[in-house]
């Protein structure tokens, strides 16, 4: 039979064993197979891009192969499987995410990442499935699997490199200064500038799980604040965020009061309320310099997600307790988020109303505990008393 | 009014808003309630089952699905559990690269290949040992290119090894190779260098020229190009506006220096045709004149001006002109007590120079060409300054005709060291 063409929609088995739409973003000639044996690589029209994947053709429902496929029929296909309030949720991550990437240029960035390089990645006791394309040098192009030492970050083809790195790296923790430890949970600073290679790799290393991460620039005017869970072995990367350091002369940054660039807690440890810590860092880092802050955009779904979900607590946790009236303003000094955000999160809880000529905040405990308990558990608390830190500009 | 028939006011962040506390106030001014209202009571209202559904939904979103990870079963083999956490926080240390016996180098797939066919027969080389070689000649070409001087900073062009064989023997004697192993090592790292076009090592690769589109040429130094595009052409008219002005004022400049030289030659012009119909007109009357002029000498204001004066050419100091003098060495009496505010040379009176006349009456256009004579200056009662405390003075004629008693050299900058005229000393120096 004809090998199927790029661009042909057709039903794939997942891996929950139901099939779901996906689409043919590329296709193979197997190795080891006849001239008409492909592995294709689809894209399941449902999901995120991070789940798109090489398949065999007998996880695809060849019956349902539509060639000529219209806009109108793919709407509805996808329509049909989503929620309204699921669609709502996709249009507004479409709309805020990519408020500073005009369409011809995110068309080329997906055309130029849309196939994974990196297929899994080792790093310390796991082996993780990557989600995006990474920039990896050239001389990674040919590893479907790369090896990283969970230490230093370095990147290796083989698995017998690792063990001989292991048995001669030098480093247990990130290498930076640790600023922050509760428990077996330490935060460290690491200075781009002072560890570039260890800051690239871990560029590289986070690209395979963002989207729209860029590697376009030096590691130089970044910080990079690794969260760490420790034990007898080192301590071991859960994730990260990194911050650009504040500078006057830094035209683009010191307008804009950006306090997080690009933020990731890797998969085995995700759900597990470490992206909530990291956010709630970014906002007492802000609050020792004395500043608001934002996060740079865009957002990913998942980063939305969590974000949305510190601010509904945050803000409501005062709500509930404050008497009196209240400005936006002294919400945004109280939290160092910025006001912006405070307006965008309270509106779209609805709970900012035009009553009588002025706005009013409503704030009626059962309205305020049932969005509460969607934003769910504030997860692990961060302890201010434990974080010893002076901000970047005034270090020597 | 079941929706709001107005755009509410834009939201002011300083504001103080107050805080309702029960969806009941709302409903206290209007019966009926706005469906947003209802809304809230209704969710406020909730019972048990709404929430589920509530829940339910919220679910589905938060459980996006990634991707999966599974252990690596070998992995409390490849890391040992040999770490103590230190009471205090930890500190960073230095970067590898200055801590220094770290070997930064990780063979790739390719030296263990060749290494692993170089090693075929018996083991002639640990991988660890062969590690270390790499990392060195790496290094030891990175500082061969520093002394040369031809570090680029970003990558450009291919960059070549400088690293010669006997070098690096030299310099890697203390790892006792053998001769022939390092002949091979070498030979291997030099064709995989020359190859791959840069250094091996990560760390000495220069990070992409900025304007590389490559989207595999990541980490590009940061430049004042990444910003906004509207932005870099408002910084654009701003420059181009500060140097249309700074070009504006230079024309400016130059035209009134123009001006300023027409008007000093159309003076100089009028001058010297001044000086010609002087002369026609004194030729005429040579001979009355000659029988007049000296008893009218006294009346002839003679001026003594330094030379610096004459120089500086400007009208804009008068008040300086005193300090300009040889003071104490001028008659006080031949200074002109008005001469401070005075269009020296286009408000000149005509003045009888008698006793030019007796010079050459066929040339007198280029006065300053010719040499003061003392007897006629004596005739004339002009009385030359005195030389003393080291001054010496040269008298000329100047333009117009003044006389000018230098004592430094307008053109050499220099103190007049002798006077050529030596004026014989004066018959009294308080002749009235």
């Amino acid at each position: 039979m004809q090998p199927l063409e790029v661009g042909t929609r057709v039903l794939c088995r997942w891996r929950d064993g139901k099939h779901h739409p996906v689409k043919v973003i590329e296709r193979r000639r197997l190795h080891s197979g006849g001239p008409n044996d492909y592995e294709y690589y689809v894209h399941y029209t449902e999901f995120n891009r991070r789940l798109d994947e090489w398949v065999r053709l007998e996880q695809l429902d060849l019956d349902s192969v539509e060639n000529d496929v219209d806009e109108k029929v793919e709407d509805k296909v996808t329509g049909l499987k989503m929620t309204r309030h699921q669609k709502r949720k996709i249009d507004e991550t479409h709309v805020e995410g990519h408020e500073e990437l005009d369409a011809a240029s995110l068309r080329e960035h997906e055309e130029f990442t849309k196939v994974k390089n990196i297929a899994t990645i080792e790093l310390g006791r796991y082996e993780i499935e990557t989600w995006y394309f990474s920039p990896f040098p050239p001389e990674y192009n040919d590893s479907l699997n790369l090896y990283f030492c969970e230490f230093c970050l370095n990147f290796m083809k083989r698995k017998e490199q690792l063990q001989r790195h292991m048995k001669k790296c030098d480093l247990k923790h990130p290498p930076g200064d640790e600023i922050y430890r509760s428990g077996t949970l330490s935060m460290f600073e690491v200075d781009g500038k002072k560890n570039k290679v260890y800051g690239q790799n871990l560029c590289y290393l986070a690209k395979l799980f963002l989207d729209h991460k860029t590697l376009y620039y030096d590691v130089d005017l970044f910080l990079f604040y690794v969260l760490c869970e420790c034990d007898d072995r080192g301590c071991h990367m859960v994730g990260y965020f990194s911050k650009v350091i504040y500078l006057p002369f830094a035209e683009k940054h010191s307008e804009e009061s950006y306090n997080l660039a690009c933020i990731l807690t890797l998969p085995p440890y995700q759900r597990k309320g470490y992206g909530k810590f990291l956010i709630a860092f970014s906002y007492e880092l802000s609050k020792k310099e004395g500043k608001v802050g934002t996060p740079e955009r865009p957002l990913s779904d998942l980063g939305l997600l969590s974000y949305r979900g510190y601010w509904t607590r945050v803000l409501l946790d005062i709500l509930k307790k404050h008497k009196g009236n209240i400005s936006i303003k002294e919400l945004s000094d109280m939290t160092a988020i910025k006001a912006e955000d405070i307006l965008a999160t309270l509106q779209a809880l609805e709970l900012i109303q035009y009553r009588k000529g002025q706005h009013v905040i409503c704030a009626d405990p059962k309205v305020l505990d049932r969005h509460l308990k969607a934003a769910g558990r504030g997860g692990l608390e961060v302890d201010v008393s434990k974080l010893i830190w002076t901000p970047y500009k005034e270090q020597g | 009014m079941s929706r709001l028939s107005f755009r509410p006011r834009p939201l002011d962040y300083n504001k103080k808003l107050p805080i309702v506390k029960s969806i009941k106030d709302f409903e206290d001014d209007e019966t009926p309630t706005s469906t947003r209202t209802q809304m809230l009571r209704l969710v406020a209202e909730a019972d048990n089952e709404t929430q589920v559904h509530q829940v339910a939904s919220k679910k589905t979103v938060s459980e996006i699905p990634t991707p999966e990870y599974v252990i690596v079963d070998t992995y409390e083999r490849d890391y040992s559990p040999t770490f103590n956490q230190p009471a205090s926080y930890l500190r960073a240390r230095g970067a590898r690269a200055e801590i220094g016996d770290f070997v930064e180098y990780d063979l790739d797939n390719e030296d263990e290949d060749w290494l692993e066919e170089f090693n075929k027969e018996r083991t002639i080389l640990p991988a660890e040992k062969f590690e270390t070689i790499l990392f060195k000649l790496e290094v030891l070409d990175h500082k061969a290119r520093e002394r040369a001087g031809v570090i680029t900073s970003t990558l450009g062009s291919p960059i070549p090894v400088l690293l010669t064989f006997d070098a690096a023997s030299e310099a890697l004697q203390a790892l006792s190779i053998q001769y022939g192993v390092f002949q091979s090592i070498y030979g291997y790292w030099k064709e995989k260098r020359e190859r791959w076009l840069k250094p091996v090592l990560r760390r000495l690769q220069p990070p992409p020229p900025v304007n590389d589109t490559n989207p595999y040429n990541v980490f590009r130094p940061r430049e004042k190009a990444h910003r906004l595009h509207t932005r870099r052409v408002r910084r654009n008219l701003d420059q181009a506006k500060n140097l249309l002005e700074a070009l504006i004022k230079y024309l400016l400049d130059e035209k009134s220096l123009i001006q300023r030289e027409e008007k000093k030659r159309d003076v100089m012009d009028s001058e010297v045709s001044l000086q010609r119909i002087q002369m026609k007109y004194k030729n005429e009357t040579e001979l009355l004149e000659d029988s007049l002029a000296l008893p009218e000498m006294p009346s002839f204001q003679s001026k003594f001006v330094s030379s610096e004066d004459e120089i500086l050419d400007t009208d804009d100091f008068p008040h300086n002109r005193l300090r300009f003098q040889p003071h104490g060495l001028i008659d006080s009496r031949l200074v002109l007590p008005s001469g401070g505010g005075m269009k020296r040379e286009i408000r000149r009176r005509p003045v009888p120079f008698t006793w030019l006349h007796k010079l050459d009456p066929l040339e007198p256009v280029f006065l300053f060409t010719k040499p003061l004579v003392p007897e006629k200056l004596a005739a004339a009662r002009i009385v030359p300054p005195v030389g003393s405390r080291g001054h010496n003075f040269r008298g000329r004629i100047g333009r117009g005709g003044r006389i000018v008693f230098d004592r430094w050299n307008p053109l050499m900058h220099t103190p007049i060291e002798c006077s050529e005229y030596m004026p014989p000393k004066p018959r009294s120096a308080t002749h009235n």
